[in-house]
């Protein structure tokens, strides 16, 4: 005992008192504090070192760090391995030596299970290098199998084996201490207190046993001894934890003696750039000069501008200064591999704001264009790598993300994670089972809880829910559920957030293979990356490249013309044209109903009009109230003036509002006094720790610093609100200028090659904000003519055929296969290719008596299409419900019979050589009238199979009897005057609820002719719930309001018409009714 | 009976599930809705005419439904439950016809002949639908020569085809038609073909191709049909149109295991009335032995000579028809008869029965307290207990999960379900488990735990010395402390946190003491006896 009190004596002068065995709630629904809560009560408590060990994971390790920084107490990094065949052994490493093998010791167990259940076993501890400490736990009765298990790690683990002490005060404190100190000393093992906290405070043993209920899947009622005794694992003061240990004094000498060994920190770790990818013996730095000055004259090729000239060289001092040059040439190199396979890509966020970065073909925006501000990008102060995100074809990046994997190997290339938290609505669904509320009493609080995130609910709210405030159970729910939210629930894969590292990854941060087979993924999330200062590349996905790509290769190979991103004809002044009028259906990012009313009030004439016009319609913008004194001012309507002449360098390139996130730090800077670090770590709160409060400490300092620099108070408060909203939703202006960008490129193919916009915009689908029924209305508007789904002429994807009556030379759009609901892939694209091969096969050509069509081969019966495209009968059926046959002379009544009277599902490749006929029955069977489809039956069945009909648009085929009913046409709403009343029938194509519009729903109708843009108020949404949610075919009764060359009806009452979806198929209303889908609440 | 003497009524219950929640849980004026998970998504299969004026229906998801009407009342789908009803409305209809069966969503009539009991068929119908309306379900009926025809206008038949629910019994369903086998094409070519009851996709495929009514079809070649959409589409329009025979199989009534004995003279004297009860209890001991069935109640009843019936019900605590027992059992009843001036007639009837719990037979012979003897003999005593006490004044100790000593055991009524645990649970009660290290447990617990004076150091050491009926006891040796907070969503506000000490004094007495209230919560600590160790 003296021995081991004077070891501990020794030990404390470096390491003072040290509570080890804490939990944090990244060991999932066991622990019940957040690592940073257990750190904070740690230090408060006295200890002046703290042991934070998840089980088989450092997930929350940088958290924890982080806010050992601040508490200025000593982070002991561990981790409670969990083995198979043993007691939980934590696991502390003394130096990066330690860590390194501790992390490819958790990596291994990872890889050979899954992160979630890692394969991990006793003799694993073998491979654990000699510079760490193992702290053993104790079972809660001490026998001969712990001290079998304690002689074996001791035998082969290489570290300072520990024996763990833990007080419970279950009653048999004494008998277990007693127990393991004999063991301890038999085996010849110093023994250490163990706090096995699971929370920070008592407070929280309710929410340790319901997240206990949670693990097991039991109800409170239910969970007997799964259930806490009490509440005493806490972290515990240290005064008292003396007064308690006093029977056992080696026990905290001892876990002082373990934390003396264990100097190791987070801050140890330290990155190194990948190998750069250098040429001709040049280093990192020279290599990334070199390719910027080659990048700048591709980019210039007739002379580079000085403006550019002197960015470059400041661009390159700073970046030489901070040894970055590596981190620029990996996405260089990563940037070229996609565009040597012709994959779209552009940098996104704040690398647009460099030159080197345009130079190097990273970003498309010209710093001659926009104005870069390069130490937003890349600053001093931060002393961090710079964050490049990049934006790939969402078709193609898993093609980049491979390229990653190969060059560098899964050893040193690896996902950042998600931490996937719980959120009120899935905390209060597994709380409220925990204490057994039925499913009806659940769905009420949900529904209560449905659009008020963040805000507790009242006792008002629980009333009108039809339950009871004072209920007990209830009211601890609720707060349980407070309690709960944001609490990590488990680790998931960032969508394109690599890490790429020069030494092992797995000596960094333990891995865990992904759900996607090849892929790794590391604990840490982007967060956890920035804290530590690791690099991170963004490899992100994004539909509109896909779009733009497919737009170039049509415009190549049906107009002859090469264009890219960077090539596009600037400042064209018909697509302004056509963007001032709002019609800007499928553009990028200004195709939403907002940005839609937003263009004809903003009137964009240059590309910066677009900057700021991408980044106005935004919920930071919209909160602050910036929107319309810009408008006001940009309208001439309002005086430009300047809070100080300060600042007017700051907003002059928005008329002296601020609707940059640059330009909100800008005001803190120079209106309030923060340094430039402050204000990067205002920015910081306002982007990722908006939750946390923390921006509410800068919310002083701010307003302070602006008063007494003589602005308003009123100025001031309203900057601050907006900085606030800027923090989840605003935009920097270098990110709104790469997506000005796409705005413009896609904008410019729509007004001059519409046929080609519509048919590369189809072709990407899924993506932006219509239906192809929408995307195809529009195009038709302008000119473009629209050719059937076909089976002789359909491919896959929908594509361009010339089209004669059209002087012009402009395309029809022949709609392919992929838009018939409920045909696969590969078997639609078999079509097409046997139609391709039977057009190369002479014999074909010599006996076919087909009808052709432009010289081309065409199937002429159902047997000829299984037997060439060996496709099944389910396929032939999808076609058929899609009315594509028209050209074997069938209609798709017709069609269908034939299909369903085919004998078999596929018939032998055999027989159908042999000649055998397949559409056999045919032969044999009497022929049978089916009753003719009527107009109306056609058009409701072209929409359940294609969600669009070209032959008639069902509102047309309904005018008459709406018109009865006294409905008018949507198109009368564009010519009436404001403020008339009108009653207006529509079919619904929309349906939205902003979060930033507080509950007041969206809607879009439509008829053959014309949309209409519905407001409706929350007032309304209650009384109109059901035709708001269920009316296919809508009456509206509302007033007209017009501002500006913007028209909306605001809605008084709302009537569900869907009634009168039987004049089109009188059978509607049976399993197979009319179906019209719009698109809600995206 | 030929096809052609056939007069089907087939009453549909719209609203079936629905009304069986509003009887067992009372109306709450809210929409009922009965859901099936399909998949991890809860799906509407049925409703209440309430939810049907929401415009809730089945087919929805509950998620949509609840966006319509966010307050409702849910309930799962129950097969079985709803099968039973209608078994029990079948068996009910039996004073209309006595060929009655229960259908898939409603019941089948044959009335062929016994119209003319109710003054014809549609009264027969409104009085059947009046009568249902009263005892609170809405039903649709439609009557055909043909079971398909009864069947598909009672979902889809319009207007006049069906015979809907009235309050009263008056002429209002007199408009309904009865339709005739010469009428049957004419009425039913105009329904959908999801009348004639074929599989949901099937209809959906003819949809397709335009058949949308079975007149589409009436007149088609059959073969192509047939091989397009199977044979059981021609099957079903040839039930429906009479062309093929098509039949319900009628239930018939339970009887009742029931056994009655009738005096010619009323019986008074004790040896009679004990003869009686012996004579019953043989008899319903060898109905239920012939019927292969046991019993969990037998009820005896008797009547007086001036009319007055009365009866009296004896308990088994698990199923059981061995005559032996069944006497030993019911001999305590004689007791309880009082014959006054005689007794008229006496009967014996086995309620709740099952078949034949697997325990009386098939079970391992075991030794030890599990083994059948055991039970056997335990559940003798138990009865007989009953049998004497009556039934819920016996009641056994079961052990609960619970840390807090005054619910960690429960007082349960003895039955079939506590018998495979008996013993086994409750040396688990102070062992050790995984979670539970053995803390002691007193062997006696106090009803209600008694203050006493105590001498102990601050803040957590056991007491030195304690007063209790003014004796004092020296404690010699002691452990703990064992914290116990109370359940904190269960405790009344105000609980506090006890710390158990096992105390053991001069004399080798062992207490098991606690101390209410924390000194370092600055809790005014008390402290009580709260049990007796080994």
């Amino acid at each position: 005992m003296a021995g081991n009190g004077m070891a501990g004596n020794g030990a404390s002068d470096s390491a003072g008192p040290a509570l080890l065995g804490c939990y944090s709630n990244f060991t999932f629904l066991t622990g019940a504090s957040h690592p940073a809560e257990m750190v904070a009560a740690a230090a408060q408590a006295g200890w002046r070192a703290i042991g934070i060990a998840d089980v088989n994971s450092l997930a929350g390790m940088v958290r924890a760090h982080m806010a050992a920084r601040d508490h200025a107490i000593r982070l002991l990094v561990g981790v409670r391995l969990r083995p198979a065949d043993g007691p939980d052994v934590i696991v502390h490493p003394c130096d990066r030596d330690g860590y390194e093998g501790l992390s490819a010791l958790l990596s291994a167990a990872n890889m050979r299970g899954t992160k979630a259940a890692p394969i991990l076993h006793l003799a694993d501890l073998a491979r654990l290098p000699a510079r760490t400490a193992l702290l053993v736990m104790p079972p809660l009765h001490p026998d001969a199998a712990y001290q079998a298990h304690l002689q074996m790690i001791t035998q082969f683990a290489k570290g300072q084996v520990f024996a763990g002490l833990c007080l419970y005060r279950d009653g048999a404190d004494h008998l277990r201490c007693d127990a393991v100190v004999q063991i301890a000393t038999a085996t010849g093992v110093p023994v250490a207190a163990a706090a096995d906290a699971l929370y920070h405070h008592p407070s929280r043993r309710p929410l340790a046993d319901v997240l206990a209920c949670i693990r097991a899947k039991k109800q409170l009622d239910d969970a007997g001894y799964l259930l806490s005794r009490n509440a005493e694992r806490h972290v515990i003061d240290h005064a008292e934890a003396v007064r308690r240990w006093q029977p056992w004094p080696a026990a905290l000498a001892g876990a002082d003696q373990l934390a003396g060994l264990c100097q190791f920190s987070m801050d140890d770790l330290c990155y190194d750039y990948p190998h750069a990818i250098t040429s001709h013996g040049r280093n990192a730095m020279q290599e990334l000069e070199f390719q910027t000055w080659r990048g700048a004259q591709n980019r210039y090729p007739d002379k580079i501008p000085d403006k550019v000239i002197a960015y470059l060289e400041h661009e390159l001092r700073l970046i030489d200064k901070l040894h970055i040059a590596p981190y620029f040439l990996t996405v260089f190199d990563i940037v070229r591999f996609a565009r040597g396979r012709g994959i779209l890509c552009q940098g996104r966020g704040s690398a647009a704001n460099s030159a080197v970065c345009y130079c190097l073909n990273i970003t498309a925006v010209d710093p001659e264009r926009a104005q870069p501000l390069f130490e937003r990008f890349v600053s001093e102060a931060r002393g961090e790598p710079p964050d490049i995100d990049v934006d790939f074809e969402h078709e193609r990046r898993e093609e980049v993300i491979q390229y990653i994997y190969d060059k560098y190997g899964r050893d040193h290339a690896g996902l950042a994670a998600t931490v996937i938290t719980y959120r009120r609505r899935s905390a209060l669904r597994e709380v409220a089972s925990v204490f057994g509320l039925s499913r009806d009493v659940q769905a009420a609080l949900a529904g209560e809880v449905w659009g008020r995130e963040g805000s507790g609910l009242t006792a008002a709210a629980l009333d009108a829910a039809g339950l009871d405030p004072d209920d007990r159970r209830l009211r601890l729910v609720l707060r349980l559920v407070d309690d709960i939210s944001r609490f990590p629930r488990h680790l998931s894969q960032h969508v394109g957030g690599f890490v790429i590292t020069r030494g092992r990854l797995d000596h960094l941060c333990p891995i865990s293979p992904a759900a996607m087979p090849g892929r790794t993924v590391i604990e840490w999330d982007k967060d956890d990356l920035d804290a530590l200062g690791l690099l991170k590349i963004d490899v992100l996905a994004l539909g509109m490249l896909s779009c733009i790509r497919r737009a170039f290769d049509l415009l190549q190979g049906h107009y002859g013309r090469r264009l890219t991103l960077a090539a596009v004809p600037p400042e064209d002044a018909a697509t302004y044209d056509m963007l001032c009028q709002g019609r800007s259906v499928g553009v990028f990012q200004v195709e939403s109903r907002a940005q839609m009313a937003m263009l004809p009030r903003l009137q964009p004439r240059c590309f910066h009009d677009l900057v700021v016009q991408v980044a106005i319609v935004r919920p930071g913008p919209i909160q602050g109230d910036m929107v319309h004194p810009y408008l006001r001012r940009r309208a001439g309507l309002e005086k430009v003036d300047y809070p100080s002449a300060d600042l007017r360098a700051v907003l002059e390139r928005t008329l002296g509002v601020p609707l940059f996130q640059e330009q909100a730090m800008q005001i803190a800077i120079v209106g309030a006094g923060f340094s430039g670090a402050e204000a990067d770590r205002l920015r910081r709160a306002m982007a990722t720790f908006k939750k946390s409060g923390e921006i509410s400490r800068f919310h002083d300092k701010m307003v302070k610093g602006m008063i007494a620099r003589g602005y308003d108070a009123a100025f001031a408060e309203r900057c601050f609100r907006q900085i606030e909203g800027f923090g989840t939703y605003g935009f920097p202006e270098s990110h709104a200028a790469s997506f000005a960008l796409l705005v413009y490129v896609s904008a410019w193919i729509k007004c001059h090659y519409p046929d080609v916009f519509v048919c590369a915009l189809l072709n990407a689908q899924p993506m932006g904000f219509y239906a192809p029924s929408q995307l195809i209305a529009e195009a038709k508007k302008s000119g473009v003519n629209i050719l059937p789904v076909d089976v002789n002429h359909s491919d896959w994807d929908h594509r361009l055929e010339p089209d004669p009556l059209h002087a012009t030379g402009r395309h029809s759009l022949r709609l392919g296969l992929r838009l018939v609901k409920g045909l696969r892939r590969h078997e639609g694209e078999r079509i097409a290719a046997s139609r391709a091969a039977m057009a190369a096969d002479s014999r074909y050509q010599a006996t076919s008596d087909s009808p052709r069509s432009a010289g081309k081969v065409a199937f002429t019966s159902l047997a000829a299409i299984i037997r060439l495209a060996d496709i099944s009968k389910a396929a032939l059926q999808a076609i058929a419900d899609a009315d594509g046959f028209s050209s074997l002379g069938m209609t798709r009544r017709q069609a269908l019979w034939a299909v369903r009277g085919l004998d078999q599902d596929r018939p032998l490749p055999l027989f159908a050589h042999a000649g055998r006929r397949h559409d056999s029955l045919a032969g044999d069977e009497p022929d049978v009238a089916l009753p003719v489809a009527s107009a109306g039956e056609n058009v409701a069945e072209d929409y359940r199979s294609l969600g669009l009909s070209l032959k008639a648009h069902p509102l047309d085929l309904l005018a008459k009897p709406l018109a009865v009913a006294g409905w008018q046409r949507c198109g009368l709403v564009h010519q009436a005057p404001d403020g008339k009343r009108m009653r207006i029938a529509g079919l619904v194509t929309m349906r939205q609820r902003p979060g930033t519009a507080s509950g007041t729903v969206f809607l879009t109708l439509e008829d053959g002719a014309a949309t209409v843009n519905v407001i409706v108020w929350p007032r309304l949404t209650d009384s109109y719930r059901a035709p708001l949610l269920r009316a296919q075919i809508m009456g509206l009764v509302g007033r007209v309001q017009r501002q500006q060359a913007v028209t909306h009806v605001i809605a008084e009452s709302l009537f569900n018409l869907n009634g009168f979806l039987r004049h089109l198929d009188a059978h509607a209303g049976t399993p197979a009714a009319v179906r019209m889908r719009s698109r809600d609440f995206r | 009976m030929s096809a052609a003497g056939r007069h089907i009524v087939y009453i549909q219950f719209p609203y079936l599930a629905a009304a069986r929640v509003r009887r067992r849980d009372g109306d709450s004026g809210q929409p009922v809705l009965i859901t099936r998970q399909v998949g991890g998504v809860d799906m509407v299969v049925a409703g209440c005419a309430r939810a049907a004026a929401f415009g809730l229906a089945a087919g929805m998801r509950l998620a949509d439904a609840r966006a319509l009407c966010p307050r409702l009342v849910t309930d799962d789908f129950d097969a079985a439950s709803d099968h039973a009803d209608l078994w029990r409305l079948a068996l009910w209809a039996r004073r209309y016809s006595p060929l009655t069966a229960p259908g898939d969503t409603g019941i089948w009539l044959d009335i062929a002949g016994a119209e003319h009991l109710f003054g014809g068929t549609r009264a027969l119908v409104a009085d059947c639908l009046c009568r249902l309306y009263r005892s609170g379900l809405r039903a649709v009926a439609a009557t055909a020569p043909t079971c398909g025809a009864a069947w598909a206008l009672a979902h889809y038949g319009t207007g006049s085809q069906r015979f809907m629910t009235a309050p009263k019994s008056s002429g209002d369903s007199a408009g309904a038609c009865v339709v005739r086998r010469a009428h049957l094409r004419q009425h039913l070519a105009p329904l959908p073909l999801m009348a004639l009851r074929l599989a949901p996709g099937v209809a959906a495929k003819m949809h397709d191709t335009g058949l949308r009514a079975i007149g589409d079809i009436i007149g088609l070649p059959r073969a192509p049909l047939a091989a397009r959409f199977g044979t059981d589409l021609l099957t079903r329009l040839d039930q429906a149109l009479g062309d093929c025979d098509e039949s319900f199989s009628p239930i018939s009534p339970p009887t009742p295991l029931y056994v009655r004995r009738q005096f010619v003279e009323p019986i008074a004297a004790p040896e009679d009335v004990r003869r009686m009860v012996h004579i019953l209890t043989d008899d319903i001991a060898a109905l239920l032995q012939q019927a292969g069935l046991a019993a969990r109640r037998i009820r005896l009843g008797w009547q007086l000579v001036d009319g007055l019936v009365f009866a009296k019900d004896v308990h088994l605590s698990r199923p059981g028809r061995d005559r032996a027992l069944l006497h030993r059992l019911m001999a305590g009843l004689v007791t309880v008869i009082k014959p006054e001036f005689g007794i008229e007639c006496g009967w014996m009837e086995a309620l709740e029965c099952s078949p034949l719990a697997p325990l009386d037979d098939d079970l391992p012979v075991l030794d030890g307290p599990n083994s059948k003897a055991a039970c056997d003999a335990y559940a003798g005593l138990v009865d007989r207990l009953v049998a004497r006490l009556g039934y819920g004044a016996v009641v056994q100790l079961a052990p609960r999960e619970s840390w807090q000593p005054e619910t960690a055991q429960s007082c349960v009524l003895p039955g079939p379900a506590h018998y495979e645990n008996r013993s086994s649970d409750w040396s688990g009660w102070l062992a050790a488990t995984a979670s539970r290290p053995a803390a002691p447990r007193p062997i006696r617990l106090l009803a209600y735990p008694q203050q006493i004076e105590v001498t102990a150091l601050l803040p957590d050491h056991p007491p030195a010395r304690f007063v209790w009926y003014r004796k004092q006891h020296k404690i010699l040796y002691a452990t703990g402390p064992e914290r116990i907070a109370p359940a904190w969503w269960q405790a009344p506000p105000g609980s506090l946190t006890r710390d158990y000490f096992c105390l053991y004094d001069q004399e080798g007495a062992g207490f098991w003491v606690y101390r209410e209230g924390l000194p370092e919560r600055d809790e005014m600590p008390r402290w009580y006896l709260h049990g007796f160790l080994a």
